[in-house]
């Protein structure tokens, strides 16, 4: 187990390595200035922006700290509001057929629509653009957490429902004690995904809105021509896109339950 | 009027294809009586589940009803607890939030170290101190059934529905966990509906067996008992009487296997004796007490509760020999003293 595990470990660090030497080789044979800039290039900018990152400069030059906190706090937000929508949506469409099957087609047209395209119908509607970057991330994890928590509910354990009536629990009682940890594990399957989805739409939403936020710095290194920052900030949202996930994981591990 | 009236429950499904309905029951008709044991026997699938589930209130009657003591049952309550085959615990619940989840429900209105003393009480008398902490993941078969059977039991209902409760454990824990329940039982006193397709169980624990609910109708359902009385009735006479000055709380455990209930018979009593019994009565194996019943009968008091009243071996035409035989070889733990039926 151990050996299996350093042996996945060793062969990881060789491929990274080799991806570096591969790009950088590459990189090199371009004319300075020209083409993509090298992994030692991106490193140096790394350093730079890390080592001040939450300086700001006015509204086009803050550090990327400051930009990932503006696209978390939006995130929070937007996915928070958006769970708590989902998750109570669910467990009604959940609990009753009747409402699913009702419910059901309009869901299924509106999933598939790009949580962007809402965004002019919000833009015109708030007049506010941070606040329609926050509906966009809403939208964006409204659908994966409501059908989750809608199948999770619906596929609980009759057994489970038959115990909460013959001790006739309260509505509220029900659904703290029986239906919400029943159907926990595929809730937060279903916000893992939505979280997902969340931090991949900032992005774009932010490139749209301009002002702070990752999204927005990457558009603007662009617009700079400063290709190592767009690089650094690309290797920076993967990395925040692992630590969300990371954390609902264990949320995930802490709720599930063996029959 | 009886304690617990199931008076004509009829239940129709809705067919599986090209409409109509499907007949599971029809016109089911017995009365149990405060502080009984009755044990329902049939096959799988005959609706005895069904018959339980319509008397909990989890499913509703398509003709007839259920009376409990005067009121009609329309919804699952607190005075009707079940224990079911597959335990039904929460898979993500300690077996202490388990046992606590139903004594909440039952006293809403004490206070937590309340609660927890008295599911800890509980947790003790099944036997599970030291994994109250566990999940029922991580808990075998039979510990599973002894958390459903604490949970019921802490509620103190009026009426416990088992529901093939040992079906799912293995056969030797199975003899333990029913022990226990018939300790829980006699203690409480609570009435009892039992559901099962194993005969032998049902004659080990219930005061009544009724047989099978059928397709068109039931047949014979608790007829057993008058029948058994009726054969028995120099055995049993003497008891009866007592039975009369104990009033209705002092019903005792017995089966009695009659004429009418002939697969009863057949599978169960004539496996118990090794033999075939003809057209005999007889009781459960706990019960049986050749030759000492008549001395015992004369005497007044608690410790004829039980066993006490279960009766030998009565009628038929075989041995008393054999009838030790077979208290032995059922693992009876207080074999006859004397050989002679007399």
């Amino acid at each position: 187990m151990r050996r299996d595990r350093l042996r996945v470990i060793a062969v990881s660090a060789l491929l990274g390595l080799a991806a570096l030497v591969v790009w950088q080789a590459f990189a090199g044979g371009q004319p300075a200035g020209r083409g993509v800039p090298g992994p030692l290039a991106v490193a140096a900018t790394a350093g730079h922006m890390l080592a001040n990152p939450f300086y700001n400069n006015g509204p086009n030059d803050k550090g990327i700290g400051l930009q990932l906190a503006a696209s978390l706090a939006r995130l929070g937000v937007g996915w928070t509001v958006a769970s708590v929508v989902a998750i109570m949506g669910g467990v009604a469409l959940g609990l009753s057929p009747t409402l699913y099957r009702a419910v059901n087609p309009y869901v299924q047209v509106l999933k598939p629509v790009s949580p962007l395209a809402w965004m002019p119908l919000f833009l015109y509607t708030i007049k506010d653009s941070s606040q329609s970057a926050i509906l966009v991330i809403f939208m964006s994890s409204l659908w994966p957490t409501l059908a989750n928590t809608a199948f999770g509910v619906a596929t609980i354990r009759r057994d489970y429902l038959n115990v909460a009536a013959i001790l006739q629990l309260s509505w509220w009682r029900r659904l703290v004690t029986v239906i919400l940890p029943a159907a926990a594990p595929a809730i937060v399957a279903g916000l893992r995904i939505s979280i997902g989805s969340a931090w991949v739409a900032i992005v774009a939403a932010e490139m749209l809105i301009g002002g702070t936020g990752i999204g927005y710095f990457v558009w603007n290194e662009w617009n700079n021509l400063a290709l190592t920052s767009v690089i650094f900030a690309i290797l920076a949202i993967g990395l925040i896109g692992v630590l969300l996930d990371a954390g609902l994981s264990r949320l995930s591990r802490r709720l599930a339950y063996t029959e | 009027m009886s304690y617990l009236e199931i008076d004509h429950v009829t239940k129709l499904f809705p067919a599986a294809e090209g409409g109509g309905e499907v007949c599971v029951f029809r016109d089911v008709n017995f009365k149990i009586e405060q502080g009984e044991f009755v044990t329902m026997v049939g096959h799988s699938g005959c609706g005895k589940s069904t018959l339980l589930n319509i008397i909990a209130g989890l499913e509703r009657a398509s003709g007839g009803g259920v009376v409990l003591e005067g009121r009609e049952i329309r919804r699952p309550g607190m005075d009707r607890m079940v224990v079911f085959q597959n335990f039904s615990l929460m898979p993500w619940m300690t077996v202490f939030d388990n046992i606590r989840l139903a004594v909440r429900a039952a006293h809403p209105d004490w206070h937590r170290t309340n609660v927890d003393r008295f599911v800890q009480r509980y947790v003790d008398m099944v036997g599970l101190t030291g994994a109250e902490r566990k999940r029922p993941a991580a808990l075998s078969g039979g510990m599973r059934q002894r958390v459903g059977l604490a949970r019921a039991f802490s509620t103190e209902p009026k009426v416990l529905l088992l529901d093939e409760p040992f079906a799912q454990i293995d056969a030797l824990t199975r003899g333990v966990i029913q022990d226990e329940l018939v300790r829980m039982w006699t203690a409480s006193r609570s009435t009892v509906f039992m559901v099962t397709h194993d005969v032998d169980e049902a004659i080990v624990l219930s005061d009544r067996v009724a047989h099978e609910v059928h397709h068109h109708g039931v047949r014979d359902v608790l007829r057993a008992r008058e029948a058994g009385l009726d054969e028995g009735e120099a055995g049993l006479h003497e008891h009866d009487e007592e039975a009369g000055e104990q009033g209705p709380h002092e019903v005792d455990r017995y089966a009695v296997v009659a004429r009418e209930v002939g697969d009863l018979r057949q599978g169960g009593l004539a496996r118990l004796l090794g033999r075939d019994v003809g057209d005999a009565t007889g009781c459960r194996p706990g019960g049986i007490r050749l030759g000492r019943r008549r001395g015992r009968g004369r005497r007044r008091g608690g410790r004829r509760r039980g066993c006490g009243r279960s009766c030998g071996l009565v009628l038929g035409e075989y041995p008393p020999t054999d009838g030790q035989q077979a208290c032995h070889d059922q693992g009876c733990e207080d074999p006859p003293r004397h050989r002679s039926l007399d």
